[in-house]
């Protein structure tokens, strides 16, 4: 055997190793993307589950808050054409940056069962003031016909792509001690619990001037740009099909909640999609949709029922103060971890979900 | 010396040759066997993988369709949608469903007119401000029977209302006042000092009032016994020449009994809006010692052994426990009602529950009403034991098709055990299906060896589904394990996914709380034949019947 016929030997036997080598690295890579792949799938599938939380919490929030009036809000616009000017009786609204937090009364509202939301009788016609207008003003499928009612009247939609904000409203530092206590023994205020600093203490934009008035707007705006790593994810998306009832849509994608090329087109946001319906149907193609249905009630929770027992005795039953008001019994063994939990005792104010009903198919509208 | 030829190797070249030949063999073997092994090590991660992702996903699905619990394409497996009739135990002639039985086969169980259901099929789904303050659409509107699942939860509907004061217990002293006079089941309360003649009846053989001239039955489709409560004058006298009605409120009531009768407490803590007072008031009590007449679980209270005492009895109890009120006294004296047929009345009964017996001698009637609350985002609770141990008294299981589905939907051992049925195992002729539907009602008590209570509690309400009933068998076991139950006044959907490998019998398990589904919601997707009900929209013409549509 020649040195060259032996070196051959060695070459194959090595190249045969390496060949083996890179087919488990190529398997190993093909089974992680396979692998990937189907995670994905089933990524997107929570991540729009976590879209049907946002949609119940938005209904219930919504049912009290969130209907601020400003002087260019079109429902008010359309309800100053037949009442009293709202302006004329808070003239601060002249500044549209000057809201009145309004507080509605429920999707059906508590005081008169009459469909929401309702505020209070600011102009004293003798009704309480609606924050919707069944007037028809979108374009759901670009006919150029205006078919539906603007949110939140009831057969309206309301699309909520959601991302995080660079920097939210309200945002405060991540400090747990923004005011240690000082350890130098030499200090003049040693071991003395001083809060020389705001607990908690606000995220500011360094740049922002560092007048009270401009940090205080900063603090109040935050930054409302959308964080682009969580950007163009998931949404969801809700259509009031009656007073109390909702459709909710949950979506992992790009398509930000719209049903259709359509109604991008209705609703004038072809730029989104940078003007392109492939591109829609590309994001359409890959994305998740779940629906659902739920009712919403004007009951609130978590709040401890006043407890009765078979019978008193004598004044063991009265409440005397708010924790043992709930509490079941001073001599039940299994009634005092009740006034100690705070998820119980912590009453949510914005109603409750009557019950949710996943649909198997889309509705007619949604 | 000529030189040797070179053709073939030297010694050194051999052993050298050899000793690297057998170095690249080894290693070569070494790499042949950590490659097979990582491979294979590789593809069970796969594997686990992608079992775990389908065991999730298989999860989420059971969140939202409940087949486990109900299979609208699958007959053998809709066992919770049964009827019971009858609780050979303690209630004879009721008529019971489980979490799934259409509404419409349950009959409505009333003392009051009408026999069978009314709703309001023509009115809009709203009721107006205007009729809410009608006498005349009240007094219509009382009557009302069924389930409308058309009409939202109206806050300002007084027929929602619990109209009692929920400070005052039955027999405290009423120091706030009589709210039997305004707010009463019954029309002609009775005031105990000196109630109107004109208003005291023939009492039928469970103690309850008839009307003039009615027989004795109680059958709810019988005329004799119906007319109970139609009138509406009361003995409040006349004002401006009009007798002032006394006001009944008997729908409350009734919703909350048929739909407990429909789908056992589950059923009706979901159907109820959150915090809702599982509760009436103004029902006078008949109470016979553990008798469960068939209205006894809502329209009596828990406590209903204290009240089958005798008036002596009772006298006795209460001076040995230094009562001093003022219904004491007048017990004492003979103004108030005085028993018949071995039953104290009392016209003026705060509290009205649905459990029958639930703390039978703790001397404490410890129950609902608790704060429950309707299904939202707030499932935070895991179904650990701790858990459940930690607010044991308040947990409502939701109890899958076994030898321990009843009509009440079983869940809750009782504090002695031997002597009320279940001793933690199998339903036996010793511990009939009666006694366990009849005994474990509602919830879970917390004592006597509450771990081990604990334990067959959980086992109980876990639904344990097969994933991969034919598969590989070297493929891991997969399961999906349920557990939904109300703990805490919240409801909570525990999902587990579990997989066990069969050579190492190793298992791992991924568990979280699904928010999805609820109760009602799974109802509406079901026809009452079976199949899935389509739902297009509202009104949409198109739309299936479900288990909660009316006859």
């Amino acid at each position: 055997m020649t040195s060259s016929s032996r070196s051959g030997f060695l070459l194959i036997v090595v190249a045969g190793i390496l060949a083996l080598l890179a087919v488990m690295c190529l398997t190993f890579v093909t089974q992680s993307r396979s692998d990937a792949e189907e995670a994905s799938d089933l990524d997107r599938r929570v991540q729009a589950r976590l879209m049907l939380g946002a949609g119940l919490a938005y209904i219930q929030e919504s049912s009290r808050l969130g209907w601020d009036l400003r002087d260019d809000d079109s429902a008010t616009a359309a309800n100053e054409a037949t009442t009293p000017s709202w302006s004329s009786r808070y003239p601060s609204l002249s500044d549209p940056n000057n809201l009145i937090h309004e507080e509605a009364f429920g999707w059906v509202d508590v005081r008169n069962g009459q469909i929401g939301p309702l505020t209070r009788d600011y102009d004293g016609d003798g009704a309480y003031d609606p924050r919707f207008s069944t007037t028809l003003i979108e374009d759901s499928n670009a006919d150029g016909i205006a078919d539906r009612p603007a949110w939140p009247a009831v057969g309206s939609v309301c699309r909520a792509p959601l991302h995080r904000l660079r920097r939210p409203p309200f945002a405060i530092q991540p400090l747990a001690t923004p005011n240690p206590i000082v350890q130098d023994p030499s200090a003049a205020d040693f071991g003395l619990p001083l809060l020389r600093r705001p607990d908690p203490q606000p995220l500011l934009d360094s740049t922002v001037a560092s007048t009270a008035q401009a940090r205080w707007h900063d603090h109040r705006t935050g930054d409302p740009e959308p964080d682009m790593a969580s950007f163009n994810r998931s949404w969801f998306r809700i259509h009031r099909d009656g007073p109390a009832t909702f459709v909710v849509t949950c979506g992992a994608g790009m398509t930000l909640g719209f049903a259709d090329w359509d109604e991008v087109r209705g609703a004038g946001m072809e730029a989104s999609f940078g003007g392109q319906r492939n591109m829609f149907e590309d994001a359409l193609a890959q994305e998740v949709r779940l629906h659902f249905r739920c009712e919403w009630s004007p009951a609130v929770s978590g709040a401890a029922s006043g407890q009765h027992k078979s019978y008193p005795r004598d004044n063991e039953s009265w409440p005397t103060h708010p924790n043992s008001f709930g509490n079941k019994s001073k001599s039940n063994t299994d009634a005092d971890d009740r006034a100690l939990d705070p998820g119980v005792k912590s009453a949510n104010q914005g109603g409750t979900i009557q019950w949710i009903q996943r649909l198997e198919t889309p509705p007619a509208v949604w | 010396m000529p030189s040797r030829p070179t053709l073939g190797f030297t010694m050194i070249e051999l052993m050298i040759a050899i000793g690297l030949g057998l170095l690249v063999a080894i290693v070569a073997y070494a790499s042949f066997a950590t490659a097979a092994e990582t491979i294979t090590t590789v593809r069970r991660m796969a594997l686990d993988n992608r079992l775990m992702r389908a065991g999730v996903a298989a999860a989420l699905d059971e969140v939202d369709y409940w087949t486990v619990y109900d299979d609208p394409d699958d007959t053998a497996n809709q066992g919770l949608r049964q009827i019971q009739r009858g609780d050979g135990f303690a209630a004879p002639d009721m008529t019971t469903g489980l979490p799934f039985t259409a509404l419409q086969a349950i009959p409505l169980r009333l003392e009051t007119a009408p026999a069978g259901w009314q709703l309001r099929a023509t009115d809009p789904a709203l009721a107006s401000e205007a009729d809410l303050t009608s006498d005349a659409w009240l007094a219509s509107a009382d009557a009302d029977r069924g389930f409308d699942p058309r009409r939202p939860y109206q806050a300002n509907d007084p027929r929602r209302w619990y109209h009692g004061n929920i400070a005052e217990m039955s027999l405290s002293d009423r120091r706030f006042g009589r709210y039997a006079l305004f707010d009463n089941q019954h029309k002609n309360p009775r005031l105990g000092y000196g109630h109107d003649p004109r208003e005291i009846r023939q009492l039928d053989r469970w103690g309850r009032e008839m009307e003039p001239g009615a027989a004795t039955s109680r059958d709810p489709n019988s005329p004799v016994g119906a007319p109970l409560f139609r009138a509406l004058t009361g003995p409040y006298g006349e004002i401006d020449g009009t007798r002032v009605p006394s006001r009944v409120h008997t729908w409350h009531g009734n919703q909350l009994i048929f739909l407990h009768d429909a789908m056992g407490n589950y059923g009706l803590c979901d159907y109820v809006p959150a915090n809702a007072m599982l509760a009436t008031h103004g029902t006078y009590a008949q109470l016979p010692r553990y008798g469960n007449k068939p209205n006894n679980r809502f329209i009596g209270t828990h406590d209903d052994h204290h009240f089958a005492e005798s008036l002596a009895e009772v006298q006795a109890r209460w001076a040995s426990q230094g009562f001093k009120q003022p219904y004491a006294t007048a017990l004492a004296q003979g103004t108030i009602e005085t028993p018949r047929d071995g039953y104290l009345r009392i016209d003026e009964q705060a509290e009205v529950r649905f459990t029958g017996l639930p703390a039978i001698g703790s001397g404490f009637g410890d129950f609902f009403p608790e704060s429950f609350l309707a299904p939202q985002a707030k499932n935070s609770s895991n179904a650990t034991a701790a858990t459940l141990r930690s607010a044991s008294s308040r947990s409502i299981p939701l109890i899958p098709v076994s030898p321990y589905t009843g009509a009440w939907v079983v869940g809750y051992l009782h504090e002695f055990p031997t002597q009320w049925g279940d001793t933690g195992g199998a339903p036996n002729s010793s511990l009939s299906l009666e006694r366990i539907m009849t005994h474990h009602r509602s919830r879970w008590m917390n004592r006597a060896n509450q771990t081990f209570q604990l334990t067959v509690m959980m086992n109980r309400m876990t639904a344990v589904s097969p994933l991969l009933a034919h598969r590989p068998k070297d493929w891991p076991i997969l399961q999906l394990q349920t557990q939904r139950f109300l703990n805490n006044g919240r409801f909570v959907n525990n999902m587990r996914v579990r997989w066990t490998d069969p050579a190492s019998n190793e298992t791992a398990e991924i568990s979280f709380n699904g928010l999805g589904t609820t109760l009602r919601g799974a109802r509406q997707q079901r026809r009452p034949g079976g199949g899935w009900a389509a739902w297009y929209g509202p009104g949409d013409s198109r739309n299936n019947e479900t288990l909660d549509a009316p006859p």
